[in-house]
């Protein structure tokens, strides 16, 4: 091909050059805009605010499995959020765990003979208006060859007026 | 000339778009015909996000459940472990089959009347968290014969009347049955939905 031959066409070339990724982007939108959230990634340790609420930071505490009933094997850990609650309308879920090596995820579980400690809550939901510890208890498993790695992000939804859909992943030391 | 060329290649071209055309699959079937996971008895078959152990299949004369709950009739009942591999929302076994040769019979709920953990049947599952429990199909006492195909399937939220919609879109985990050659049993009782001691 000569230099002539990318000169005569140098106007499609361009508009292609457009439309392709623009139709890619258009698709994408079309097929998953409506259900997939935007992510924000948060350092451990550290918070992040919505709108004028505040999440973070998140930690996982595991706890004995003969004292909540869970069984053999297994690994229940108690997943708290720090939640400083503004004004502004905003829903989200409670917490839950994701393993990214292997895109496994645990929600939570209430079947296990535990109780949110005092001054905590299971939904986000707040009339006080003051901090609280958003907790959701989450079984993992540990029998051999299917435990968990200590590479876990805590992750929850939420959605508000103003932000849209944003699920928060939270790094966690273990 | 090379326009005659040209020509002949256009049209070549239109040629093997067709074939290729015709060659493709339809793209709204791909997406949501089930794709079978074929089991075996005692080996763990894994689908999507749904995994299953079928640990046993057997022909009662009658069934009791946890609750209390009890009935006479012809019951097919399958005990087995279940779990989940990727997700835990969802993760239920929400619908589950027995392919008759001219009917299709749902896993009954009859046995759910008095305790929701009395089959596994929707109960919650968990990632890689067995839990073991039975599945029951009432059946008419002269369809104990030829073969039947037993279908397990998540809930995709079409509900369990139409099974041409309820196992769309995900896997089907699928184990044929020689009916006749199942083991009879009187009175059987259903495993409760409960952790696996590993």
């Amino acid at each position: 091909m000569t230099r002539g031959w990318w000169r005569r066409n140098a106007v499609a070339l361009i508009v292609l050059a457009l439309l392709v990724p623009a139709g890619l982007f258009a698709l994408d939108a079309i097929e998953f805009g409506a259900v997939r959230n935007a992510e924000r990634d948060i350092a451990a340790g550290s918070s992040t605010s919505i709108a004028d609420w505040d999440f973070g930071s998140a930690t996982v505490e595991s706890l004995d499995p003969a004292a909540v009933g869970a069984p053999r094997g297994t690994e229940p850990v108690v997943v708290t959020v720090r939640v400083d609650r503004g004004h502004r309308f905003l829903r989200c879920t409670p917490p839950a765990i994701v393993e990214p090596a292997t895109g496994r995820s645990w929600t939570s579980i209430t079947t296990l003979d535990w109780s949110p400690p005092p001054g905590s809550q299971t939904s986000c939901t707040s009339r006080t208006g003051i901090p609280y510890d958003l907790v959701a208890l989450v079984l993992l498993p540990a029998g051999e060859g299917q435990s968990v790695g200590d590479d876990l992000i805590v992750e929850l939804s939420t959605a508000s007026n103003l932000a849209g859909g944003l699920d928060l992943r939270f790094a966690v030391d273990r | 000339m090379r326009g005659l060329r040209g020509w002949l290649l256009g049209v070549l071209l239109l040629i093997a778009a067709w074939f290729v055309a015709a060659a493709t699959p339809d793209g709204e079937a791909l997406m949501t015909d089930p794709f079978t996971v074929t089991a075996a008895v005692g080996a763990p078959a894994v689908g999507d996000n749904l995994a299953v152990n079928i640990r046993e299949i057997v022909v009662s004369d009658g069934v009791s459940a946890s609750g209390g709950w009890q009935a006479t009739g012809t019951w097919v009942v399958v005990d087995l472990d279940a779990w989940t591999v990727r997700t835990e929302s969802p993760g239920r076994i929400g619908v589950a089959y027995l392919v008759l040769a001219h009917r299709t019979i749902a896993a009954s709920e009859r046995p759910l009347t008095h305790d929701s953990a009395a089959t596994i049947l929707d109960a919650r599952l968990h990632v890689d968290v067995p839990q073991k429990g039975s599945l029951a199909f009432e059946i008419p006492a002269d369809a104990v014969r030829g073969t039947a195909m037993l279908q397990i399937a998540q809930d995709n939220g079409a509900g369990a009347g139409d099974p041409t919609l309820s196992l769309e879109g995900g896997s089907v985990i699928e184990l044929p049955l020689s009916l006749s050659d199942l083991p009879t049993v009187s009175g059987r009782a259903l495993t409760p939905t409960d952790w696996v001691d590993p």
